[in-house]
Formats: C-alpha cells, structure tokens, sequence
C-alpha cells in the first residue's frame, strides 16, 4: 500500500475516523493495539508473509532491551546488545546483501584464478527493512547507553516499531522521541490536522510533479546511454537529482504529515539540502534521521573527531562508506558514499568558505548523484567517460528527449519547478506550514489551489505508484 | 472533526467539479483503450461515431460475442440491414450500458441482441470506468456495486489524464488502424483440454448457494433492466443470444426464468456448443465455430427483423 493509491485513500480515511472517533477515546493500550493492527495490515497489503520480520525483530529488541535494562554485569549487558545487534543485522544481512556478498566474493576470487560454485539464493527484498532495523536497533543501544528506559509494554513498543506512516521509508525514528507519544492520551487537534494536510499536499506536489516527471526525463536521457552524450548524462544526473530528492522528501513530507494528522510528531528529515553551502552542510540537512543515525551509532562511537586528523578521517570514510552500503547492496552505491566520504574530508582540511566553493560544493553533490543513479559499474565507467568527452556533446539528443517527454508538459514542467525551487528557498527561512501561516488567506488559497492544479495537469498519475527509496 | 471533513469537502469541491464537468473530445477517451482488446474499443467508436452509415441490428457482449458473431455475414443475410458486433473482451454488464447509450447517440438500431452466459458476472467491467460518463460512474443507481471506490478513482484518475493529453498530447486524428470487430481467436485448445474444462465448468456452478447467487445477480440484473427501460424508450427490440463456454451445464428453464421478461431468449442449438472442432479456447468459439452460430443467429433473425 502506498500513500498515491486509492486503498491508502480508503485505508486511511477508516483509520482516522476510527481513530478520533473510538479508540482514541478510551485507553491508552487500546488505541496501541488499534494502531498496530492498522499498520500490519498496511505493510501485510504489499506481502502479509514478511510481517513475520517485523514481528520477530520486535519481540527480540523488546525482550532483549527490558533484559539489558535489568542488567547489572556491564559484560553481560555487552552480550545482550551484541545478540541485538547480530539478529537485527543478521536478518538485514540475509535479505539485503547475501546475494550480493555472494557475487562479490565470488568475483574476487575468480580474479585469483580460485573457481567456486556456490549458488545465490532467489530473495525478495522486504519494503522497509532498512529502515525499521536501524529504529529497533536504536532502542537496544540506546538502553545499553542508559539514556533511554525500556518500555513495559509491548502493545507500545511494537506500534512504534511498525507505525505506518513512517514504516516503509522513514523517517527513521528514535525511541526517545517517538516511543513516549504513545504513552500519551491524545485529543484530536483541526489546527494540527490542517498543518498535517498542508504538508500532505505538498509531499504530493513534490512526487507526482516534480520526482515523477522528472523520472521519466531521467529515464529517457539514461534509456539513450552513451548515445545521449555527455551533455545529456550531465542533464540527466540532474534531473536525478531533483527526482530522488522529491520523491523522498516528498514521501517523508506525507509520512510526517499523515502522523500529525494523527496526533504524532515524526522528526524532520530533509531541510532544504540542495542550498547547503558545503558538503557538512549538506548531510545536515539530507536524509537527517539517517545521517544522525551514522552520525550517533557508527561515527562517534569509532572515535567521531576526537582523535587525530587521519582517525577522523578514517571514521569519515568508514561512516560514510557503510552509509552507500545502506541504500543498496551494490558497488555503485558505495562508490556513491565514499565518493561524499573523501569530499567531507578534504573539505575538512581546506575548512572553504568563499562563495564559489558554495557553487563547486553543489557541482559535485549534483555529480555524485551519478554512481546512485547508474545501474553497474561497467555503467557508471561509460557514463563517466561520456561525461568528461566535452567535444562530444550533442544538443540535438537532448532536444530529442523534449519532444518525446512533450514539449508543452516541459516548459509547464520548468515553470512549476520554478515555484517549487522558489517554495524551496523559502524554506530555508521557515517551514511550509509557518511560512503558509504568515501569508493572507487569498494568497494560501492561491498557492493550494495552484499546487492542486499542477498536480492534476501536469502530475504524473501513469507511472507505478512507488518510491525510490522503497527498495532500500 | 467535523469542521475538517466540511473543510477538505468544500475546498476540493470546485477541484473536482473542474475535472468531472469539463467537456473533452471522445477521439480521445477511446484512443486511451488502443491496446486493449484488439483495438475493439476504438473500433466501436469509430463504427457507432464517427462512420456514418447505419447500424440495425447490435450485438453487445463479451469476447464470447466478438468471436462468435460474424456481422459480416450476417449483414449479408440480412441485407439490406446492417449489423455490427460491438462485443468486448471480458465481463462486465455495465460495459454494455454505457456502449448502448454512446450508440444510441448517433444510431437508431431496431434490434439489440445481449449476450448471456451460464450465469451474470457480478463485476464492474474493467473500462466501464474509462468510456462511461461520469454521472454513470459516480451515480449508478444501484443497490450493489463491490467496484465503485475502484470505479470512481480510476474514472477520475482517466478523466485527469484526458485533461492533460488534451493540454499535451492532442489526439491526432486517422492515425489509428481501426480493426473489424468480428476476429475470432486462433485455436490453442485440445479434445482433452476442453474435457477438463468441463469438469472444472460443472464444479463451478456448484459452489454459488442459490442466496449468494441472488446476491451477486442483484448488480448485473439491475444493467439488464436499465438495458430493457432504454431500449423500450427509444422502441428498439431487446433479444437474449445464449453464448457459453464449453462443457458449460445447458439450463434452459433457468435462463427463460432470468430474461423472458425483458425480451425474447435466442438459445442456439447444443451441437454447436458440443462441438469440440469449434472451440478456439474452452471459452471462445473459433472461426468455424462463429460462423456456424452465425449461420443458425441469421436464420433466427430473419423473420423477427423482416418488416
């Protein structure tokens, strides 16, 4: 079920009715329970057999978190975490990167001449797995820190494990902030709720206008591989860049506007990133559940910058090179991540602040969206190659690809994207619903209505309703 | 809670008011159906809207009447009148509602002939949603229909995309190579396959109680009235054509039962049915066999259509 689909409509409509109207009334443990169904039955829509994942990861960080608490022996304590830590990972591991270990090892000895024949496995990866393991695994950590106390009661935390607007794609919660909301009663709030619709409306402006249409621009460039010349693989990488950046922070705008709706508060997790003004900067403000996550259970427990220059380097590296691991189990991905890693380091020792490395600093984000985007190494060495014959570029492919996209629907495109780039760099100052909350009402309505329509004349409602980052 | 639900109401009211009333060209909701069903779709439009000659006599019904029914020849037969086969592919008795009420816009048949089978399919046919107008999708008058959320949103999700082919993609007239309707399937079945078929056929009919039954019948039965009432109001003779798939239980009494009062019942005869070189499919006549139903529906015709 995803949220751009008529049984979500439907899904979502019975559940808040139910929600304010019934369960929210009563006891707290209900409403939970209400709240847990719910989301089952939103993630058991896409494959009611991988809800078994889920459960068990619960059941494991639930008994393993309350056991850790209750703990005295520092030893054992460590022992518990590290069972946390191996299930959690372990299941993580199986799904995501058994194949792709198994390729890769078998590659690399192949390069040795040592020929092994063991077979990868046909798995389907689970929507969300990603996600929900680094929520569960924050919990565990955060108890053996001793700066977060287990919760009792199981109904609560298996609801915060499996929330389902933020259960597929994040934002990836931690238990301090989202676990005690569901110990509090909740009464329904219209100011709140409209505030949630606002961000709703705007998620999906984001994913049907921009990320999907862009997509499919993207798509055609990329489709047309060397043949669209560097020019064309240069505008391409662009265009997904501003694809991948609306599809997903649409998905969290909707995600964290659906949970306020419902009384709940999910942390921001995109901050206008495309106007950071250094690559620090940037991963302050992309994918900030994520990146706090690294930051919080990998960087600083490596040393963070507390050591020497060439340790904090090296925990950079490694921070950022498992961070390209996360989003997939491929080599371009973790290109992807190092590619960041050794941009953040530099940019450490050349500490830049002139106005044109702010320029050189987006250059290369946008450019580095390329290993993302290609499909395979042998790919990304093409597309590479393509991009730096400068002699070689052709303005006629691109031309091309305007007209099969529609040259009309392309130029609407630019316009609406200038309102959203314009919306964007509003943001920067304060958030959608403060800055809609300080124009007058003929000039909020003006601005629904013309995201409404954009929506419906030039978004995209051909395409498979999906997300990018679903399959991380 | 209230003050919200008014709120969302009345403020996506104009939005959707823009989307379900602005007038777009049909060349380009029958356009959208170009690869669906041979063509069929745009093939209908074309031969009810935009050809002008006339049509007499109607064939409405599923894949089992576009295979079956040879309007070719039965034009001939029944010269001077002319037929068409407006038969689409799958079920759906919606469907045939909304293409009597587009032919009846331009055509004044004498004769509508509905198809039947064993039993009515208790669905929304697929592009009923597509090719209907939206007073039909969002009000359809009837006590039962499992498809209508399904049925609106894809309504409305079509009629956004029209607005916006409209805006970008202009439909470019005499592009399309429309296909004749009648085209049977080519043979792909077996003696033995259509054995089992049989056996699966009876066992199906077995497992609906005569309640569900009543209950599923209760939509595609208020269609067939609704079919009845338009065509009593525009004098145009309704008649029942029985086409089943094969090794189906042939069950007269019951057929009379469900559509002697709505018109007359044409049940061809068993041989047809029971003959397994006319099978493309165990639901599809092939060539031989939709001539030879031809033949026998022609025969049938003749005097109730002669003046």
């Amino acid at each position: 079920m995803v949220f751009n689909s008529l049984a979500f409509l439907i899904f979502f409509m019975l559940f808040f009715v139910l929600y304010w109207k019934l369960f929210s009334k009563y006891n707290i443990q209900i409403r939970n329970a209400f709240i847990l169904l719910a989301s089952y039955i939103f993630y058991g829509w896409w494959d009611w057999t991988f809800l078994g994942l889920i459960i068990i990861s619960t059941l494991i960080d639930f008994i393993l978190g309350k056991r850790i608490y209750a703990s005295e022996n520092n030893t054992h304590k460590k022992w518990l975490l590290g069972l946390s830590v191996l299930s959690n990972l372990g299941i993580l591991f199986f799904f995501k990167y058994f194949n792709f270990f198994i390729d890769s090892l078998q590659t690399a000895l192949a390069t040795i001449s040592v020929s092994t024949h063991v077979s990868t496995l046909d798995i389907i990866l689970p929507v969300g797995i990603s996600f929900y393991t680094f929520q569960t695994l924050s919990y565990t950590i955060d108890i053996y820190r001793g700066t977060l106390k287990p919760t009792k009661h199981i109904l609560q935390f298996a609801a915060f494990v499996s929330f389902f607007p933020q259960l597929v794609a994040g934002p990836i919660e931690r238990a301090s902030h989202l676990l005690p909301q569901f110990t509090t009663s909740k009464a329904f709030n219209y100011k709140l709720a409209i505030s949630g619709l606002r961000l709703v409306l705007w998620g999906f402006f984001k994913k049907l206008v921009i990320a999907d249409n862009f997509g499919i621009l993207t798509d055609l460039i990329f489709e047309k591989g060397v043949n669209a010349s560097g020019i064309g693989i240069l505008i391409g990488t662009f265009c997904f860049a501003l694809q991948i950046y609306a599809d997903f922070s649409g998905y969290s705008d909707m995600a964290i506007g659906f949970s306020r709706m419902l009384g709940f508060d999910l942390m921001k997790n995109f901050s206008t990133p495309y106007f950071a003004k250094s690559f620090s900067e940037f991963w302050k403000r992309w994918h900030i559940s994520l990146s706090t996550w690294f930051r919080d259970y990998v960087y600083i427990p490596l040393g963070g910058n507390r050591k020497n220059g060439l340790k904090t380097s090296t925990n950079l590296l490694v921070t950022f090179l498992v961070s390209g691991l996360w989003h997939g189990a491929s080599f371009t991905f973790i290109i992807w991540g190092a590619l960041h890693g050794f941009a953040l380091i530099i940019e450490k020792y050349i500490a830049p602040k002139s106005k044109i490395y702010r320029v050189i600093a987006m250059g290369c984000i946008l450019l580095f969206w390329l290993p993302f985007r290609a499909e395979s190494i042998e790919q990304l060495m093409t597309f590479t190659q393509a991009l730096f014959q400068f002699k070689s570029y052709d303005f006629t492919v691109l031309n091309q690809i305007i007209v099969t996209f529609s040259e009309s629907r392309f130029y609407s495109l630019l316009a609406v994207t200038g309102l959203f780039l314009l919306v964007e760099y509003k943001m920067q100052f304060a958030d959608i619903n403060e800055w809609l909350n300080k124009q007058s009402t003929g000039l909020r309505y003006t601005f629904y209505y013309i995201v409404i329509l954009s929506v419906f004349i030039i978004g995209n409602f051909s395409v498979k309703p999906n997300f990018i980052y679903f399959q991380f | 809670m209230r003050k919200l639900f008014k709120h969302i109401v009345l403020f996506l009211f104009p939005v959707l008011l823009v989307i379900y009333c602005i007038p777009l060209n049909n060349d380009l909701k029958y356009s959208g159906l170009e690869q669906d069903c041979t063509n069929q779709g745009a093939w209908i439009y074309n031969r009810t809207q935009l050809n002008t000659n006339p049509i007499d006599i109607a064939f409405l019904g599923s894949s089992h009447t576009l295979n079956g029914i040879n309007d070719a020849y039965i034009s001939k037969t029944l010269n001077p009148l002319k037929v068409a086969n407006m038969g689409y592919c799958r079920l759906g008795r919606n469907l045939h509602y909304s293409l009597l009420k587009m032919l009846l816009k331009k055509k004044k048949p004498k004769y509508i002939v509905l198809e039947i089978l064993e039993q009515e399919d208790r669905y929304s046919h697929p592009i009923f949603p597509l090719v209907s107008e939206t007073k039909d999708v969002l009000a359809p008058t009837l006590f039962f229909n499992r498809d209508y959320f399904s049925d609106v949103w894809v309504h409305t999700l079509y009629k956004i995309e029209l607005i916006q082919d409209f805006f970008f993609h202009p439909p470019t007239p005499n592009t399309i190579t429309y296909t004749h309707s009648f085209g049977p399937v080519p043979d792909t079945t077996s003696v033995a396959k259509l054995e089992e078929a049989k056996i699966k056929h009876h066992k199906t009919k077995s497992e609906l109680s005569e309640l569900e039954y009543g209950f599923h019948n209760r939509f595609p039965m208020e269609y067939i009235k609704q079919i009845y009432e338009l065509c009593e109001a525009h004098d145009i003779k309704l008649s029942f054509l029985y086409i089943p798939g094969y090794g189906v239980p042939f069950n007269p009494e019951e057929l009379n039962k469900r559509y002697s009062m709505y018109g007359n019942l044409l049940l061809p005869p068993q041989r047809i049915f029971n003959n397994t070189n006319y099978w493309a499919d165990d639901g599809h006549l092939n060539a031989a066999g939709g001539n030879a139903l031809s033949v026998w529906v022609a025969e049938r015709l003749k005097p109730i259509v002669s003046p």
